[in-house]
């Protein structure tokens, strides 16, 4: 087997807490903790979970956008590190689409402005050869041509997002870490818009961190699956098996909370409901980080810290951080709610 | 909050040290013998060699800077020859006089200008908004002591509805009433260049805000449109107004030099003007110290605003 | 907690008069030549209690219909024809005055970005308080009272210490419920709740999804959902309607438009979803070609450059909403209507 393109090993992420405005730091968020994964070259790894999981950190870390407190990152083959210090050398082997594209988009520009700027700043095409380029660039994200000349304000959400895409892909990087890309589009575009992603990583060979929560668009675009809660991996593995048989009691939530668009099913289906606020990242718990809201909790899971591990009898690359995992009425409470979800 | 305000004000001490290098070096680069440039031309050569003497001017130029900040503790900034008086206390004197022109104009301009702005953006594309685009644009481009002399020769000398130069103080025969008949055109004329901008900006300040998704919810449940601005849309976009006031403040400062110059305001801006004309470096160093360090002062208490103005600055 | 909940089995509440109706709603953007027509001749109705999920794609108008409807269209937009009906009402005509007693007690509106629709210099308790106090004439603390009720009735824990908070301290969960306190704090007849989770997180918004819906059928309130996710529709909503560039295309009972939808669009839709449980070798066959734009509109039927059963009516005639087979329970707007009896041949079937 080759080495993975993308590797990450034991990734921490803190920021300090600042109080009594400004400069004194309080303590520290743990927004990652303790992150193993790979990505294997031309493929995708899904990365959920819910709001303040550490998704994002995780996926600014890869990129060289937030500071690593522990850990090492590999970038085919390259210590994130050194990349660094290589001037330009990140930015054109690993890009970021990022979650919101009101925030990511000066209302100030127009859009085959804000495309242009891009290519120009990376010496990638000046003038007319530009005008062309940013013509093609919207083409390929199924934007109209002629909104080169329109402001960011004056485009529907969705033709917002897609600028945003086009923007990344200008570049042309070897790696994106897509955060949340299609999630506010609409079914169609969304289609369109995985279908382009998954043409060019078929042309191009690109690899994809592709971060969302809507699970049934991660589980079309995904090769595996890695399930984040308060900046922990509480599940990763195949995308097939994650989905099918959860090993872990909060992806099994996740999972059932999704609404399946068939109304005599989502009505009808058994939920586990996720009742407590998440964790706070500030001052983690010992122990599992999702044991408040654990229908499965007992002592040992206030106390110690499940590692990630198989199951016996499963697909060893399918791994799950969780003490009960293995007993059978956690399996039998889990399946029944996997049946629901998956229809 | 405290301290925030314990950190900003360490933050000042570097900048006031630069300020007090800079007029040192003032009187050091100006041509001839330092002494011939402090004392002025007149001074007799006795005189000359005993400042010479008390100021160290035979030392290395590092031990003359250590003299030079020594006086200032003891708030001694030397000499004026124009008015033959210490400069400390030409100064002090007059800080009085431009600190009250300088905030009533800055009261005028921010309350004048926040009101006439929101006024303004209560109905965007109205008339009295059109009216009040003419009037910023009036002001912006009119220089100050240009329109000093139009209201001088309009209120003053035509309509003779005011005085036109000097001050009253509060205390003389006259009383209140005068002092403030004295301030009302210097006040304005000072006021007007700001009270525009600061009108300007707070009209686009709420037009920006007024677009926001929370205006819409407060409009979605039946809110007015005149508590939309007032509460809602004013508030956030304080903090930008604020900063605008804030830079407003330094340019009144300059502004009062010509605004005290055209109304014969005894203040600094005056001492200043005529200093220049008469080359009095000591006068020029300490006025331009004392404004310079009043300038960072204000800044700080900006910022101080700003910080309580933004809930989130406040927490960060 | 984490807690299994019981299933709820579907439940339609139909009332044959309609609390809320938009009748051939136009809008439009510009002037003259510049005018752009956004929303063209809408219909909808919502009876009492009934929940209504209005769907489409991003541009199509949802937001739009439903601003129209308040009263609350940025600067530039205007209604160009038909009629608001609250409770029989024309609202269109209401003057500045009284359409703002309209707002928050007779509609109210949950808008599309959670994290961005609460003023963030204002605490929530004052934001919340601030119409009961000023227009709905409450003291104080009767209003105070009002707002820790609701605060508890949408779940946020510690409602009385919550009223102090400014939003930047709530989650984004916290303040979709804040939201949706404050839209129901004058017991609306009709809650407009525009995506109200598109923000969230799953397990967010399927709880947001329920919370919604009981309060709709505690306080019996007339629900408009819109959403562009179609799983959300069909947990929530009684009725669908499908807008297409600005018009509806298609409505019906949910189980119907889910079991056997007629119109090509929602077909295509349906499919598409149904594709993402494929393989990822497998390419997903999505709707081609571009949602369409306001500002060029087609000739004929405005899905006929996307549609596979296209004829040439199609590109000449724009077909009237109209339902000749079902008794006018599902009115389609398409010429060809080629899933016409697949949709009575399989009214018992799933959709997968
Ligand atoms: N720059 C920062 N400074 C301080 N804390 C931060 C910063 N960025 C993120 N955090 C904190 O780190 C944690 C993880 O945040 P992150 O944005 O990675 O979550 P996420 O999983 O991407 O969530 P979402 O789905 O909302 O995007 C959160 O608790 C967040 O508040
Ligand atoms: N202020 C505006 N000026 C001009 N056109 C506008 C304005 N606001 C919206 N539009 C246009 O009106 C159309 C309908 O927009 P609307 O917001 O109703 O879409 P939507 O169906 O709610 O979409 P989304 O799912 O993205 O929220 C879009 O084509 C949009 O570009
Ligand atoms: S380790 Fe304990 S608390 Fe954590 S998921 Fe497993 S059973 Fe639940
Ligand atoms: S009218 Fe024609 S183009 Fe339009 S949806 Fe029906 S078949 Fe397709
Ligand atoms: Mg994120
Ligand atoms: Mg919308």
């Amino acid at each position: 087997m080759s080495a993975p393109a993308i590797q990450l090993k034991d990734v921490s992420v803190r920021f300090p807490i600042r109080k009594g405005i400004l400069r004194r730091v309080a303590g520290e968020v743990h927004a990652v903790d303790s992150v193993s994964f790979d990505i294997a070259e031309g493929e995708t790894v899904g990365l959920v979970g819910e709001s303040g999981s550490g998704k994002s950190t995780t996926g600014r870390a890869l990129i060289g956008l937030a500071p690593l407190a522990g850990g090492t990152v590999e970038c085919f083959g390259r210590d994130l590190r050194a990349l660094r210090q290589a001037h330009g050398a990140l930015p054109r082997m690993s890009q970021i689409v990022f979650q919101d594209p009101y925030a990511s988009l000066n209302p100030r520009m127009t859009i085959g402005e804000t495309l242009k700027e891009v290519l120009e700043v990376h010496e990638l095409a000046k003038g007319h050869d530009a005008d062309q380029r940013v013509g093609r660039l919207l083409d390929d994200v199924g934007l109209r041509r002629d909104l080169a000349e329109r402001y960011p304000h004056a485009l529907s959400g969705g033709q917002r997002q897609r600028v945003a895409i086009a923007r990344a892909l200008a570049i042309e990087p070897k790696f994106i870490v897509l955060d949340e890309v299609v999630s506010a589009l609409d079914v169609s575009i969304q289609g369109q818009i995985v279908n382009l992603l998954q043409d060019l990583q078929q042309d191009r060979g690109l690899t994809y961190l592709f971060i969302t929560h809507d699970l049934s668009i991660v589980r079309h675009v995904s090769h595996s699956i890695v399930v984040m809660y308060g900046g922990q991996i509480m599940e990763k593995g195949p995308r097939k098996s994650i989905f099918s048989a959860p090993l872990h009691p909060y992806t099994s939530a996740l999972l059932s909370a999704v609404p399946v668009p068939n109304p005599r099913i989502e009505r009808m289906r058994p939920r586990i409901d996720v009742r407590s606020e998440p964790p706070d990242p500030s001052a983690p718990l010992p122990g599992c980080r999702f044991q408040k809201s654990c229908l499965f909790a007992t002592e040992i899971c206030r106390t110690s810290r499940p590692q990630l591990r198989s199951m016996t009898g499963r697909d060893p690359d399918h791994l799950a951080a969780c003490h009960h995992m293995q007993e059978p009425h956690v399996r039998e409470a889990l399946s029944r709610a996997a049946q629901g979800a998956v229809s | 909050m405290i301290s925030f305000i314990l950190n900003r004000a360490l933050q000042i001490i570097p900048v006031i040290i630069g300020v007090t290098l800079a007029t040192f070096l003032l009187a050091q680069i100006i041509p001839g013998d330092p002494a011939d440039v402090l004392l002025g031309s007149m001074a007799s050569e006795e005189a000359r060699q005993q400042l010479r003497l008390s100021l160290g001017l035979n030392e290395p130029i590092y031990v003359q800077y250590a003299i030079y900040l020594k006086n200032l503790l003891h708030g001694d900034l030397g000499q004026s020859f124009t008015f033959a008086q210490p400069v400390t206390q030409v100064i002090v004197e007059r800080l009085f006089n431009t600190s009250l022109l300088a905030i009533a104009a800055i009261i005028l301009a921010s309350v004048a200008g926040v009101a006439a702005g929101t006024w303004a953006a209560l109905k965007p594309g109205s008339l009295r908004d059109q009216g009040l685009s003419v009037v910023v644009l009036f002001f912006n481009s009119m220089p100050s002591f240009w329109l000093g002399l139009v209201l001088i020769l309009t209120f003053g000398l035509h309509l003779r509805l005011l005085p036109v130069g000097g001050m009253q103080g509060a205390t003389g025969s006259s009383g209140i009433g005068s002092m403030v008949a004295h301030m009302v055109l210097p006040t304005i004329t000072l006021a007007a260049w700001s009270l525009a901008v600061i009108a300007r900006m707070t009209r686009s300040a709420i037009l920006d805000v007024i677009n926001s998704d929370y205006i819409r919810t407060a409009r979605s449940r039946g809110v007015g449109e005149a508590r939309i601005v007032l509460r809602h849309a004013l508030p956030n976009a304080m903090p930008s107004v604020i900063t605008v006031i804030g830079m407003q403040m330094g340019f009144l400062l300059s502004g009062a030099v010509l605004t005290e110059t055209v109304f014969s305001w005894p203040g600094i801006g005056l001492a200043m003007f005529q200093a220049i004309s008469t080359r009095d470096i000591p006068l020029i160093q300490g006025g331009i110290l004392v404004l310079a360090v009043a300038f960072v002062l204000i800044n700080f208490a900006v910022d101080i605003l700003y910080a309580y103005f933004n809930p989130k600055v406040k927490l960060a | 907690m984490m807690m299994f909940t019981k299933p709820h089995p579907a439940q339609t509440i139909r009332s044959s008069d309609a609390v809320f109706e938009v009748k051939d709603l136009g809008v439009a953007y510009g002037r003259d030549a510049a005018s752009v027509q956004v929303v063209n001749d809408v219909s909808l109705s919502v009876g009492r209690g009934e929940a209504l999920g209005v769907v489409g794609e991003s541009g199509c108008g949802k937001s739009q219909t439903m601003l129209a409807a308040l009263g609350l269209l940025p600067r530039g937009g205007r209604i160009t024809s038909g009629q608001v009906l609250l409770e029989g009402r024309n609202l269109v005509d209401l003057s500045p005055r009284e359409m703002r007693a309209v707002r928050g007690s007779g509609i109210a509106l949950i808008s599309q970005d959670a994290l961005t629709s609460l003023n963030p210099a204002m605490t929530i308790g004052t934001q919340m308080a601030e119409p009961m106090i000023h227009y709905g004439g409450m003291s104080r603390s009767a209003a105070r009272t009002r707002c820790i009720e609701l605060l508890d009735l949408v779940g946020i824990p510690g409602a009385a210490t919550r009223l102090a908070s400014y939003p930047h301290e709530l989650s984004g969960g916290m303040r979709q419920r804040a939201l949706i306190a404050m839209a129901i704090s004058a017991n609306p007849k009709v809650l407009i709740a525009d995506e109200p989770t598109t923000a969230l997180d799953v397990t967010t918004q399927s709880q947001i999804l329920r919370l919604i819906d009981s309060l709709r059928k505690e306080l019996g309130m007339a629900l408009i959902l819109i959403t562009h996710d179609l799983g959300v529709v069909a947990g929530v909503a009684d009725r669908v309607a499908v807008l297409y560039a600005g018009r509806v295309v298609e409505t019906a009972e949910t189980e119907t438009l889910f079991a056997s939808p007629r119109h090509p669009y929602t077909k295509a839709l349906l499919d598409t979803i149904s594709q993402l449980e494929d393989e990822v070798s497998e390419r997903l066959n999505p709707i081609p070609g571009l949602p369409p734009d306001p500002r060029n509109p087609v000739q004929g039927c405005p899905f006929n450059p996307r549609c596979d059963y296209v004829r040439d009516v199609c590109r000449a005639e724009l077909p009237a909403l109209a339902d000749s087979v079902e008794g006018g329970r599902h009115p389609v707007r398409c010429h060809v209507d080629p899933f016409v009896g697949l949709s009575l041949t399989m009214a018992s079937g799933g959709a997968r």
